[in-house]
């Protein structure tokens, strides 16, 4: 058997390329200025894109007969835009708010590839997003990291092979929606107290079956223990499967994750919004943790009435990996003006700032080997400006997803248009 | 430190400025992009008593008057939002530090925005550090009739210093935020019918109390006094509505909410001022001929499903080519610093800067009818300058110095304290 199957892989590896070959598309976006984000920025260069992935940066690239040539004389080449924390294109379906604890609910699962807002995110520059179960329960649901493919098929935008992250929230919004209600929490504490008891249940729950998979190894008779979707889906949380980002403002309600993450050794990769983690972010660094936060939001309620817009820069010079991201499908189609504030407000450099939109946002999301940068052997998701992407005077010309032109500001469409 | 010093110096500037008020200020090597078309260079600008004094090129400056240097920056007018909730609101969700929308009543006219501005409100200096240096103060818009509006300079101790004048419009919601979920008005056209219908009260009532007022006088003298009418604060305050000496800014989104606006403003001879009329676009004709002015909050929309990806970006730039006057607004509080992104996103979609410039300054000072007082750096107007360190399109751009009514006003907002108060963690 082992010796079948690898005669197949190799057979299969024999074949690819030439499959490949076949089929091969190649793209040249030839002649702009291409900020790389990783590597500088390169005057009259060139990118190139064969079958999907970036096979060439520089000035000095070969174009293959046969390319297509997309000129970009006089404009900026970006890495497309990630915004790691949106809920456009789920139909609606946000919160599952019946119950504080739903880690069982899939944001996959509702995908609606035809929203405009896809469309809408498109024309500002943007290839990939987190699409995300919303903030009404303290474990929401699992989120979706995906490639924004407008009218494609919910496989394709599915990215292959990342680990999800499950959405947590803390603070306001579980507080009111439960404790009005007369359910709990309607404190902090009482979120934190459901958190850890549905850990400790989530962790009797892997024992069970761990147990019952042993008898079995044994040759022992056991009883199957039921099937709770929700704890398998926490119990995949405890074996790092999939990892966590929480909704969270107060620097307090911060700290007591974090020690809750450590208690349990759960992979928690990202603290979305986290106005109050500025003042906490020396916690937060030295457990590696990303912000996924906001240029200048303030005051809409009590948890972010400290927010302040200098924090994204506070929060960098401590090696805090910082992306700025939207929360709202109007946000998302313009992140790069999003980015450009930070500048004022932190005075950070350009490729920090483009940097909080691309391969921060990349890394927050486990898919900086494929995404967040223009190097070679990353998926060819590029957005094309008119100006720098940080000049208020700039907008989206075009938007590629693995080499194929998603948004042309020369054809534009709406919903209506096919 | 460094910070902590800057801090200092501008709490020690504002004690000084505020024991000082009756000086005279230069602002010298400026490039003084006066509002009004003109842009002097290495000009400077005299203030004297809050008041512009002269401007220009070759103005003298008198002994002992206080020296800034704009460093060759740009010198602008202060920026006027003319449709926010500045001073009404703290923390929007927490309904003890909200005072926006009496919405306990449908109808609401009797309202007054001034007495319920916090002048030591956090979003003050928050929106002063953008560069904004007066805004109108509405009473919020949840109602169909919401109540009367004020416009004030973002500086001062109570609203009484702060003014420039109140009960400045009165402020009508068309839109589908002011229907009641489960009462009348429930739908657009229950809304119009309310209007309408709280407008002809409000006009028997205004008639019925000038006859009442001219029999009285008839009658004086008698022995027989008659009791006074008895008086109706709701009905009282839309009759300079009625009288037209008080403009309406109505917030109508759609093609029906608009022509619903349009079509209440004929029939009852009102003034009115158009808010967020997204689908202007569609009816620019209708709107021209109205004559009335625009306060556009709508960059940011978001397009439906038939509309351009680009539709609210560029409304400005039709609103322009057709000729209706308009302002930029963001109806907000907490997010009024932004108003000059909205110009800058429109400039990006074809509207010419000088226009966008106007529209976040003399347009809207001439829409509320404070042209004569703020607006433009001209002689004789009160002294709100903005010093820039780069196009206030652009959003990396700075505004490093503010005088309101001639204050030096320093550019520290809460959010800078926080921001000093946590500067050495973890070092």
């Amino acid at each position: 058997m082992p010796t079948l199957s690898k005669k197949l892989t190799l057979l299969l590896v024999l074949l690819a390329p030439a499959a490949l070959c076949f089929a091969e598309e190649i793209v040249a976006i030839h002649g702009g200025t291409v900020l790389t984000v990783t590597n500088g920025t390169i005057e009259n260069g060139t990118v190139l894109i064969r079958d999907g992935k970036i096979a060439a940066v520089g000035v000095d690239v070969a174009i293959p007969d046969g390319a297509v040539i997309i000129d970009a004389t006089g404009k900026f080449v970006l890495p497309g835009i990630i915004d790691s924390h949106s809920h456009i294109a789920l139909g609606g379906d946000i919160n599952e708010a019946t119950s504080p604890t739903t880690a069982q609910v899939r944001m996959a699962d509702v995908i609606v590839p035809d929203s405009y807002a896809i469309y809408q995110a498109l024309a500002g520059g943007v290839t990939a997003a987190k699409l995300m179960h919303g903030s009404a329960n303290v474990i929401g649901g699992l989120n979706a990291t995906v490639k924004l493919k407008y009218r494609g098929k919910v496989e394709e935008m599915l990215i292959p092979s990342v680990r999800q992250q499950l959405k947590m929230a803390l603070g306001e919004n579980p507080k009111r929606l439960y404790g009005s209600k007369g359910r709990m929490p309607s404190t902090r504490m009482g979120i934190f107290a459901l958190l850890r008891q549905k850990l400790l249940d989530a962790q009797h729950y892997k024992a069970g079956w761990e147990a019952y998979r042993k008898k079995l190894e044994e040759g022992k008779e056991a009883a199957q223990p039921k099937r709770d979707l929700e704890l398998d889906m926490l119990v995949d949380l405890l074996d790092h499967k999939i990892t966590i980002d929480c909704h969270c403002y107060v620097h307090q309600e911060i700290v007591a994750l974090l020690k809750i993450a450590d208690e349990f050794d759960l992979p928690l990769l990202c603290l979305s919004h986290a106005f109050g983690a500025y003042k906490v972010r020396d916690e937060i660094a030295k457990r590696g943790v990303s912000v996924l936060t906001h240029t200048d939001w303030w005051g809409y309620k009590w948890e972010a009435f400290d927010a302040i817009p200098y924090a994204p820069g506070m929060l960098m010079r401590e090696g805090i990996n910082v992306t700025i991201c939207s929360d709202s499908g109007d946000v998302m189609r313009r992140l790069f003006r999003e980015a450009a504030k930070v500048v004022r407000y932190c005075g950070i450099s350009d490729d920090q700032a483009l940097a909080l939109i691309t391969i921060n946002a990349a890394k927050a999301l486990e898919i900086d080997d494929r995404c967040g940068s223009l190097e070679v052997g990353k998926d060819g998701d590029v957005a094309i400006f008119n100006r720098h992407p940080l000049d208020g005077l700039t907008k989206c010309v075009m938007t590629l997803i693995e080499g194929k032109v998603m948004f042309d500001i020369n054809a534009p469409k709406t919903a209506l248009d096919r | 430190m460094r910070r902590k010093a800057i801090f200092l110096t501008a709490v020690i500037a504002m004690l000084m400025v505020s024991t000082a008020y009756a000086e005279t200020v230069a602002i010298i090597n400026g490039n003084i992009i006066v509002g009004n078309g003109t842009v002097i260079e290495n000009g400077t600008l005299l203030i004297e008593d809050g008041l512009i004094k002269a401007i220009g090129a070759d103005v003298e400056i008198p002994d002992g008057a206080t020296l800034i240097d704009a460093g060759g920056m740009r010198v602008l007018p202060g920026f006027i939002d003319p449709c926010t909730t500045v001073g009404m609101v703290e923390v929007r969700a927490a309904q003890m530090t909200n005072d926006t929308n009496e919405a306990t009543l449908t109808a609401t006219p009797h309202m007054r925005a001034a007495e319920a501005i916090n002048p030591d409100s956090s979003v003050i200096p928050v929106t002063r550090n953008a560069g904004i240096t007066t805004v109108l103060v509405v009473p919020g818009n949840s109602n169909p009739i919401n109540g009367q509006a004020a416009v004030i300079n973002l500086c001062g101790r109570t609203v009484d210093e702060m003014l420039i004048a109140d009960g400045v419009a009165q402020v009508f919601n068309l839109t589908q935020r002011a229907q009641r979920r489960d009462s009348y008005p429930s739908t657009r056209m229950g809304v119009f019918a309310f209007v309408r219908q709280t407008l002809y009260d409000a006009r028997s009532y205004a008639e019925q109390s000038a006859k009442t007022a001219s029999e009285d006088e008839e009658s004086q003298g008698d022995d027989e006094r008659k009791q006074p009418r008895k008086r109706d604060l709701a009905k009282e305050a839309l009759i300079p509505v009625l009288k037209g000496d008080v403009p309406v800014i109505a917030e109508a989104r759609t093609i029906q909410e608009i022509r619903a606006a349009l079509a209440i403003a004929k029939e009852f001879n009102l003034r009115m001022i158009l808010l967020n009329p997204a689908h202007a676009y569609k009816m620019l004709d209708e709107i021209k001929q109205s004559g009335y002015p625009v306060l556009l909050g709508n960059t940011f929309n978001f397009p439906s499903d038939t509309e351009p990806y680009d539709c609210y970006y560029s409304l400005a730039t039709k609103i322009h080519e057709a000729g209706i006057p308009f302002a930029f607004t963001t109806g907000s509080a907490h997010s009024v610093r932004n108003l000059a992104e909205h110009a800058s996103m429109a400039v990006t979609f074809g509207l010419p800067p000088a226009a966008a410039l106007e529209a976040l300054t003399i347009r809207p000072a001439e829409v509320l009818a404070i042209a004569d007082k703020v607006g433009t750096l001209e002689v004789g107007k009160v002294a709100n300058v903005a010093v820039w360190d780069g196009c206030p399109l652009q959003l990396k751009s700075h505004v490093v110095r503010l005088l309101i009514k001639g204050k030096d006003v320093p550019l520290v907002s809460r959010q800078e304290m926080l921001r000093d108060k946590f500067e050495d963690i973890g070092k």
